[in-house]
Parts: structure tokens; sequence; C-alpha cells
């Protein structure tokens, strides 16, 4: 009975502070988007779950031969760089441009290929109008060429705890490590 | 006696407005054959784009139907959406009547305008609809009242030109006023400007490296003396338009209409 109780106030407490979470956003939150996204791993999540840590988010399409691999380096000598200066707060997402042939188990792959750690790294696919209306939000220009492949802006952007976003820089050795110089000024 | 009269008006203005908002019929769509589009600065030689058979709303979306839709959907009322769907002039032209707002009720049946992508997309969400792509748009705002391909005729630019040439001060018009395209779809060209789902895309080519060619291609002599069809001027126009557009503006001469795969 005791435990019950308990239980129930552990649940409504939750309750009251996720509803404190949503009800903070800031007006210019990119989590303001409500679509629903499968992970890697297969689990769905919604972009709002990415709160509280910085995110660097990119987007690519797994098959790509040109700008993606450039930008998932870039994004990965970001990461060593922010260990290398104790920072363990910006995690990193990686969104697919093609969806229907990215499916959750060829990001993992692709996760896998490219060492992208588990822990820090999310890779999501989503459904074509969402896909559209995230790169809206994050100003990202793209289009899909011969069927398959996609033209796309050539940048990462930073989110903050909230999602909104703190800087965008090419997606580029140099871009990253410009991203990094400004979180961590000298 | 004053407030008496206030409230008689008040109370007709409010009644009036929700069996109008309420009785309104579903929009009309018109069915809209395959064809192809070529991007205007692609030169003669390219491939065209082929548009796929498709269903797109005989008129733009009017004040009255978005305001039954955001008192649905209250997200996007002009007092809750937030700053990353749209900026500070969304819906700027509607009246704030008991912190409430709508649309002046002269304007219900003239085009929405003021609304950004997020919000128009949303929109035709709601419907089961999806907003055009550019190609689909294109393809449909090519016709003139008697070709499918009306950028051949002559008066077809005089039209849209003028209209372009015409100073947006003015009220936008009413919807529903002007002869149909071939097509039976209306007031493409003279009242507003339209959303299309994939408006930025233009600017991207073949790869994202190429980029800063297409530029060129879209706003230089150079780039429109080797285009498909450097005489229509008025698709550059909206080309440039559209480029310069981000989703979250909300343009008093902007507004859109809806399309959908099937009826």
């Amino acid at each position: 009975m005791k435990k019950r109780f308990i239980q129930v106030i552990l649940a409504s407490l939750l309750m009251v502070n996720l509803s404190q979470v949503y009800a903070e956003l800031p007006s210019d939150s990119v989590y303001h988007l409500t679509a629903d996204w499968r992970t890697e791993n297969n689990e769905t999540i919604r972009l709002s779950s990415l709160q509280g840590r910085k995110q660097v988010v990119a987007m690519i399409y797994t098959h790509c031969l040109h700008a993606c691999p450039v930008i998932v380096a870039a994004l990965k000598h970001m990461d060593a760089e922010l260990h290398a200066r104790g920072d363990s707060t910006v995690s990193f997402v990686l969104i697919s441009l093609t969806p229907e042939s990215d499916t959750p188990e060829i990001l993992k792959a692709f996760a896998v290929e490219q060492n992208l750690d588990d822990s820090n790294w999310t890779l999501l696919n989503g459904a074509a109008p969402d896909v559209r209306s995230l790169a809206m939000a994050l100003d990202i220009k793209y289009k899909v060429v011969d069927g398959s492949e996609v033209a796309h802006s050539n940048v990462f952007s930073v989110l903050d705890e909230q999602g909104s976003i703190l800087l965008q820089a090419p997606g580029t050795v140099a871009g990253a490590l410009k991203a990094v110089a400004t979180l961590h000024p000298q | 006696m004053k407030f008496n009269r206030c409230r008689t008006l008040l109370f007709y203005l409010l009644t009036s407005l929700s069996s109008d908002f309420l009785a309104s019929e579903e929009p009309v769509m018109v069915a809209i054959d395959a064809g192809s589009y070529r991007a205007l600065y692609l030169t003669k030689d390219s491939e065209e784009t082929q548009v796929d058979a498709f269903f797109i709303d005989q008129l733009p979306v009017s004040n009255e139907e978005f305001y039954k839709f955001v008192s649905e959907h209250t997200k996007w009322q002009k007092s809750r959406i937030p700053s990353v769907f749209a900026e500070e002039n969304y819906l700027g032209h509607w009246v704030n009547v008991i912190n409430q707002w709508q649309p002046d009720i002269n304007d219900t049946d003239r085009p929405v305008i003021a609304v950004s992508w997020f919000a128009a997309k949303a929109y035709c969400e709601s419907q089961n609809k999806r907003l055009p792509t550019v190609a689909e748009w294109e393809h449909v705002a090519s016709a003139s009242e008697t070709s499918i391909r009306g950028s051949h005729d002559p008066d077809y630019n005089q039209v849209i030109l003028a209209w372009y040439g015409r100073p947006t001060t003015q009220r936008v018009g009413r919807r529903d006023q002007s002869v149909p395209n071939i097509w039976g779809v209306k007031d493409m060209h003279g009242l507003i400007w339209e959303w299309t789902e994939d408006f930025n895309s233009a600017l991207v080519s073949g790869e994202s490296r190429a980029d800063s060619n297409l530029d060129k291609g879209l706003f230089c002599g150079a780039g429109a003396a080797g285009s498909a069809d450097p005489s229509n001027y008025a698709a550059f126009m909206r080309f440039g338009f559209r480029s310069s557009l981000k989703a979250d503006f909300s343009l008093s001469n902007l507004g859109f209409r809806c399309a959908s795969n099937g009826e």
C-alpha cells in the first residue's frame, strides 16, 4: 500500500517535471517539432527527448559519396577535440535525408562502420515531410537528384540544451574547429 | 444605449463569423495531368522534371478557412505559435477581438497571407493534403486560359508582369474573380505569391560542392541567356523570390494552396 502510494507520488512528480520541461521550451527551439523519429536502435523518440545536452545536428545520407563523409569526419574530429578539452556536454545527431533507404538497420550499420560511439551519437530516420520540416527549421537546403542522390547544404548546427540554435558552421574540419573554439573561447 | 448597440454589433459579429466559418464548404480540388517541367535555369538540352498526375486546390486558402484551422489547432494561433515556426508578422493583418485574433470581416474570402511555410504545411496536413512542389506549382502556373504551356502565348507574360509591377500597398484582392486556366485552376497569378513544399531547393545543384555555380544560372544575364526559356521572365522572378524566403517568413503578399496525390 505504502509502496503504491510512493509510486503514485513519483509518477506525478515525473509528470510535473515533464510538463515543466515542455512548457519551458524557448520560442525559437527546434524541439517544438513534434514528429516521431526512429533511432539506429529502432527506438521511437521525439526531438524534445534530446533536451538537457548540447546537440550537434547534421543531415546526411549514408550512401552519399561527396559531402557527407566530410561532414561525418568533421563531426568526429569535433567530438575528439571536445573530449580533449574535457567537455562531455555535447552529443551528436545525424538525420537521414533519404529515409526510405536509410532504415534504422542501415543507419546502425553506418554507425558501426564509422566507429560512432553509441552513447554519444544518435542516428535518426523519419517521415519525408518531417525531414523537410526539420531541414527548414535548421535552414538546410536539399533536393533529391537523379532519384537517389541528394544535393544538400554542407552545414551542421549546434543546438543548446533546449534546442535553440547556438551556431551553424560548414561541415568541414575547419568549420568543426571553429565551432569548438566558439563553445570554448580561450 | 451606446453599450447596447455595441453589444448587438458584437453579437452579430460573433454569430455571423461562427456560422459562416462552420458552414464553409470543402475546397474544390482540380485534377492535373502528368506532365513535364523544365527548371528555368537549366539549358535547353537539359532533361525535364517529370511531374506525376496530382490534385491541387482550385483556389488559394482563404482567411476564413485558415481561421477555422487555427480554431481547431490552437498551437498555430497567432498568440501561441513559437518563433521557430513563424516570425512576428504572422497573421499580422488579423484583428484582435476580445483577446482573440481573427480575420477582419471584409477579409474572410480573401486569400490568407502572412503565414509561414510551417503553418501552411500544417494546414494542408490537417486536411490530409500537402503543399505542392515547385515543379507541380510551376506546371499548373504555366497554363494559360487556352493552353497547357501558356508561357508561349504573348499575352500570358504581359498579364503576369503587369501584376508583378503593381505595388502591393493595396489590400489583397478577393478570390475567384479571375478566369480559370485550362486546368480549371484560379488565381495562380494576380493575387498573391504562394508557398511550395520545396521552395528553397532551387539553389541546390547536382551536388552541394557546385552550389556556387548555380547562383549564376539563376541570376546572371549569362545564365539566363543559356536557359530553357529566357522569355519567361515572370518565372525567373518567382525563382528569385522563392530563394530569398525562409520557412518562418510571414509576408503580406505570400499565401498558399494545398495539393494531394489523390482527390
